[in-house]
């Protein structure tokens, strides 16, 4: 079987409250069976995980030989709990070294390798940010929901 | 009527600042500012965990730098578990010492590629469009190439050393908890071009030689760019030569005498003070034998450079003679030619990192140290911006009862100021028109100090973005949110 090779980003810092929630998703993905990475023949795809405080330049390198790319982080404002959109390279950029946009590596990586892989951006409602470990309740609730979303998702490749 | 320009975010530089300029009815600089707007709390939040802990919760304060604070906390509570600055084994200081130049080169080559060679490149009145890492990708691919390969490069350095590139649990009170291994070893020295440790010399070299090509092309503007005495500080070793992970004080003023030298590091409250100004969350340190007005200093590439002696890499210390020959042997007090010194110290840590992975103390397996416990430690790193403290008391419980962080980029608080009023005073004072070129100004002269803001206020997240315009009464007149 030609299996597709998945890189989900789980970004954020678990030292503050719900920015934690992109890397709780990889950790509770890691250890789900449908995308554990020991099982590869059995799985249309065999996923990669990548912690990331935020995203940087070498992460177009990282990303430049996938077919797939999921970028997962917390989001601060909207009403959806959780939701998956698709990401595209941006030529108009405006960043801070805090963080690089998913688009901004997108671009990154098409402007050094040649090409892009096919890339999502799995947004999860997020509601309390002080220097604490640990989720709230709310957002507990939303990491749910995206791990559904993703799982329904990876089965569809 | 007196207009307020403010700048806000900063582009490019980690964590968010905001730049206030005050001008008065004729268009003249009254006063300009550099806030910072978060908030500190990371002292409160280690408070009542068992000190061993702290080097693993200090990394959570900033995901740009993490080993920086890992290292200085480690070395801190070395000094609670019983073992000195000076007692680790062979194996556990170089391992440490491996994971610190690595966490140098790769964010040194961050800093010049990502975040100064735009401006370089393209100018300071360039499309902001193209003015990035994405516009130095289109017009000068071998250079994002490399810079992309060297952090990560240095990425794996830190891996290998600390067991994951971001919350490494690497350095232990007392020691270390791995070795390198030979396979490991052998990937960095020997590894497929172009990641190996030579070819990131070589890039290194290359580096170097384009900043002093672009100085010969650019000398008024590199020269004279935010340029201002100032005193200087760092750790030197005991012999005087550039040493990041350990070595004593050492501070000079703008012509290069000696403030302080040789004094021990775990004495700092005696020789260094802490500011607290009214508009801003930053504080503001100062050296104590010259008082809060004249103390101020600058830490960080250009700092380290002027107070070592020598630097004890031979391709390094080569680039070093004909850096110092340029200011006549004197301190050099440009701020732009950061970027020439945090490049020499590019080359300087991939030098380093060669001649640590040719070690074989870094396969030892004798890791750790005890000894009698104290009740305080204090740590001292060279961090990639500049000297880092950390400062931790513990009870009877080991639980930690008092931090102190003193952030590199604090420490530069007064001189980032100091840049900013001099490039209000000579870039936007009586100007009929505010351009972006001009704001982007204001941004390079702060970018020369590569502050991580995030650190030096303890905030990682999110956090509102503010553009506020007031009159002179201090009316607001405008203001946009991100």
């Amino acid at each position: 079987m030609d299996q597709k090779k998945v890189l989900i980003f789980g970004i954020g810092n678990p030292g503050r409250g719900d920015d934690g929630l992109g890397p709780e998703l990889i950790e509770r993905l890691r250890r789900d069976p449908q995308t554990h990475a020991e099982f590869p023949g059995t799985s249309a795809c065999v996923c990669e995980f990548e912690f990331r405080y935020q995203l940087n330049i070498e992460d177009a390198f990282a990303i430049k030989d996938h077919h797939l790319v999921i970028f997962a982080d917390a989001a601060t404002t909207g009403d959806v709990e959780a939701a998956l959109t698709e990401a595209f390279p941006s030529d108009v950029i405006a960043f801070t070294t805090h963080r690089m946009s998913p688009a901004a590596v997108l671009a990154l990586c098409h402007e050094l390798y040649g090409r892009t892989p096919k890339a999502y951006i799995l947004s999860i409602r997020g509601h309390q940010w002080d220097i604490r470990e640990g989720l709230s309740s709310r957002a507990e609730a939303n990491l749910n929901q995206a791990l559904d979303i993703v799982r329904k998702f990876l089965d569809t490749i | 009527m007196g207009r307020k320009i403010t700048i806000e975010p900063i582009t490019r530089i980690e964590g968010h600042g905001k730049v206030t300029v005050q001008l008065d009815d004729d268009g003249r600089v009254v006063q300009s500012r550099f806030h910072i707007v978060e908030f500190r709390g990371f002292e409160r939040f280690v408070q009542g965990h068992p000190y061993w802990e702290a080097p693993v919760l200090v990394e959570r304060l900033c995901g740009i730098c993490p080993v920086s604070h890992h290292l200085a906390a480690a070395k801190a509570v070395d000094i609670i578990a019983g073992v000195g600055p000076e007692g680790l084994t062979p194996t556990a200081e170089k391992m440490r010492r491996l994971m610190h130049y690595g966490q140098m080169f790769q964010s040194h080559a961050l800093h010049f590629f990502h975040l100064a060679s735009p401006d370089l490149l393209f100018g300071a009145d360039a499309d902001p469009a193209i003015r990035n890492v994405i516009g130095v990708a289109l017009m000068h691919k071998d250079l994002a190439v490399q810079g992309v390969l060297m952090r990560k490069f240095g990425q794996e350095i830190i891996l290998a050393t600390a067991g994951k590139k971001i919350h490494g649990t690497g350095a232990i009170p007392g020691g270390i908890n791995k070795n390198l291994s030979p396979e490991e070893r052998d990937s960095f020295l020997r590894g497929p071009d172009p990641l190996n440790a030579d070819k990131m010399i070589a890039w290194a070299q290359t580096a170097v030689a384009f900043f002093k090509d672009f100085h010969k092309k650019n000398t008024g503007l590199i020269d004279g760019f935010a340029a201002f005495p100032s005193n200087h500080l760092s750790l030197v070793r005991k012999d005087g030569a550039l040493d990041f992970y350990h070595g004593a004080l050492r501070a000079v003023d703008a012509d290069g005498k000696r403030i302080l030298d040789d004094v021990d590091y775990r004495d700092y409250l005696d020789h260094i003070g802490e500011e607290v100004r009214s508009w801003s969350y930053m504080k503001f340190p100062y050296l104590r034998a010259l008082g809060k007005a004249e103390g101020w200093y600058r830490v960080g590439p250009l700092a380290r450079l002027n107070t070592c002696d020598f630097i004890p890499t031979p391709l390094a210390q080569k680039e070093f003679e004909t850096y110092r020959a340029y200011t006549k042997g004197k301190p050099n007090n440009m701020s732009l030619h950061s970027h020439w010194a945090r490049l020499i110290e590019l080359l300087h840590s991939g030098e380093v990192i060669k001649q640590l992975l040719l070690d074989p103390d870094l396969q030892g397996t004798d890791l750790v140290r005890k000894g009698r416990k104290a009740r305080e430690g204090v740590g001292l790193v060279e961090a990639p911006r500049g000297t880092l403290f950390h400062h931790y008391r513990v009870n009877a419980d080991d639980q930690i009862t008092m931090a102190n962080l003193i952030v590199s980029t604090t420490s530069n608080n007064e001189p980032m100021n100091r840049a900013v009023s001099w490039v209000a005073k000579n870039v936007l004072d009586r100007k009929a028109e505010i351009t972006e070129g001009m704001l982007n100004r204001v941004e390079i002269a702060i970018r020369a100090y590569d502050p991580c803001l995030s650190c030096a206020t303890h905030a990682l997240g999110r956090m509102p973005l503010e553009v506020a315009l007031y009159d002179a009464r201090g009316k607001l007149i405008s203001r946009k949110e991100r």
